[in-house]
């Protein structure tokens, strides 16, 4: 009889686990957006490294704390070099790109499709160079 | 008079060409960021508790219609007007005397704030000059609306300002009309900005507004007070000694004594200097020559006698706090060691007397 007891107790608690787990998985699965939170001080990003698992979608929740305006922009090195070029057409509303304005807030979605380095940074002139960057390890 | 008269035109002549450093003062706000500052002389003195912050404008390169640049304030000025032809080139003169060309002038000797409140607007030659109240937040938001960019560096240093006083003076050249009253570009405007304070005060991270960290800043600061001054922090050559006074290597002294009658008599000769008195004030020069990313300080000074310059006014006060962390956690640590110490030693001479105690 106790051992009855004992076993149905512990199917009850497996049971639970496995509902737990299945709760668990649904909520850090990939039907779910990751938030992550970019805050702009400064003119510096916080954080100023994030890493990301590939496939990840996230979406990006960028608060400018500062007076001034501000650009959240993803890229490669090499685009952000691009970027920092500055060419009059581009207007920073691509994929992966927002301008920020002074002391408000941005939502952005991005999905990380493979595996690379990459950077977020701020094209505002001077701003870059004042080292407004940020790298993104995505794996 | 007549003679008086040949002196003061001949003088005027004189610093209007020999003078060599280009002035220029505050930290620039520009629509490209284009436009460069030379070196900046500024005086700073005091008398009787008011602040005479004397300083000219002189911007060189860019091309665009307008040019700024702001200058935090200790307090709210009585008034702003335009200061005198050649104060500024006489204090130069005074430490830097002019090597003379042979032949040439021999004999003379989450939401928006709301905007910053103007308080004062003054307009001297093609300057627009503005007095404004406001936090960073509202001073940048101020100069935004104006059409101007401000720098990345901006928003830090304006915080640095405005969290001890929210008092800026800001100042427009507009080049259209320098050009209308045939000013050319790079002459100098100097202004006089009169401000009751309890001690004289010279902004000098403003300097940097702008700057890439490695770029250097040059500055002349003349001071001129009732006594000789304390400032923090100190500079190369202040030989005060045995305190423990935050010193810089960025800032020479170069020149502290009584200023001669014969300096005073002849910035007491030009305009809006009347106010000085004709003997008994002290002359400091301070010359800064620093990299942007040092400077990180005020200069703050004490003209009471009290020799207790203040670290707010200096900007240090986070640099102290964080001294006064460091010497605190370590003498806790210190404490804590001996606590530790004084354990480890009543415990060794409990186990040497029970072994004493076994053995006997």
């Amino acid at each position: 009889m106790r051992v009855t007891n004992v076993s149905r107790a512990l199917r009850r608690a497996a049971l639970l686990l496995a509902c737990a787990a299945a709760f668990a998985g649904c909520s850090t699965g990939e039907a779910t957006p990751k938030t992550i939170e970019v805050r702009m001080h400064y003119s510096k990003y916080l954080p100023a490294s994030l890493e990301v698992a590939a496939g990840t979608s996230v979406e990006f929740v960028v608060v400018n704390e500062d007076p001034i305006a501000h650009e959240f922009i993803i890229g490669t090195e090499a685009e952000q070099l691009e970027h920092e070029k500055g060419s009059l057409d581009d207007d920073h509303t691509g994929p992966g790109e927002a301008s920020v304005p002074a002391e408000s807030t941005v939502r952005l979605s991005f999905t990380f499709a493979k595996a690379g380095p990459l950077f977020y940074a701020c094209h505002v002139p001077g701003h870059y160079r004042y080292g407004m960057k940020g790298s993104l390890k995505v794996i | 008079m007549r003679r008086r008269l040949l002196t003061v035109f001949g003088l005027t002549l004189a610093l209007m060409t020999l003078a060599g450093p280009a002035l220029a003062c505050g930290g620039l706000l520009s629509p490209n960021g284009s436009v460069n500052l030379l070196r900046t002389t500024t005086l700073a003195a005091y008398h009787e508790g008011i602040e005479h912050y004397i300083t000219s404008f002189r911007f060189v390169g860019g091309g665009g219609a307008k040019f700024g640049s702001i200058i935090p304030l200790p307090g709210v000025p009585t008034d702003v007007v335009k200061a005198g032809d050649w104060t500024l080139q006489r204090l130069i003169r005074e430490v830097r005397p002019p090597i003379p060309a042979p032949g040439a002038f021999a004999a003379l000797s989450a939401e928006r704030n709301d905007t910053a409140k103007e308080l004062l607007n003054v307009s001297i030659d093609a300057l627009d000059i503005t007095v404004l109240k406001g936090g960073a937040s509202e001073v940048a938001r101020w100069a935004t609306d104006k059409g101007f960019l401000l720098s990345p560096d901006s928003p830090e240093v304006l915080d640095f300002y405005a969290k001890r006083s929210p008092i800026f003076l800001a100042a427009r050249f507009d080049s259209k009309r320098a050009s209308s009253q045939g000013l050319a570009e790079g002459d100098g405007t100097p202004i006089h900005v009169i401000m009751p304070t309890p001690n004289p005060w010279v902004p000098l991270r403003i300097l940097g507004l702008g700057k890439q960290a490695v770029e250097p800043i040059q500055a002349d600061v003349f001071l001129l007070t009732d006594r000789r001054p304390a400032t923090l922090p100190a500079a190369i050559g202040d030989t005060r000694v045995g305190e423990l006074i935050p010193r810089t290597s960025g800032m020479r002294l170069s020149r502290s004594e009584w200023a001669s009658e014969q300096l005073l008599a002849d910035l007491r000769s030009d305009r809006g200097m009347e106010w000085l008195p004709a003997k008994n004030m002290w002359l400091t020069f301070l010359e800064i020559d620093t990299p942007a990313g040092s400077l990180g300080y005020d200069l703050a000074i004490d003209a009471s006698g009290a020799e207790q310059p203040s670290y707010v006014a200096a900007g240090l006060s986070e640099t102290l706090r964080q001294v006064r962390e460091i010497v605190s956690g370590e003498a806790v640590s210190w404490v804590a060691m001996l606590a530790l110490g004084s354990v480890a030693g009543a415990v060794a001479g409990y186990l040497v007397r029970q072994r004493m105690t076994a053995s006997s």
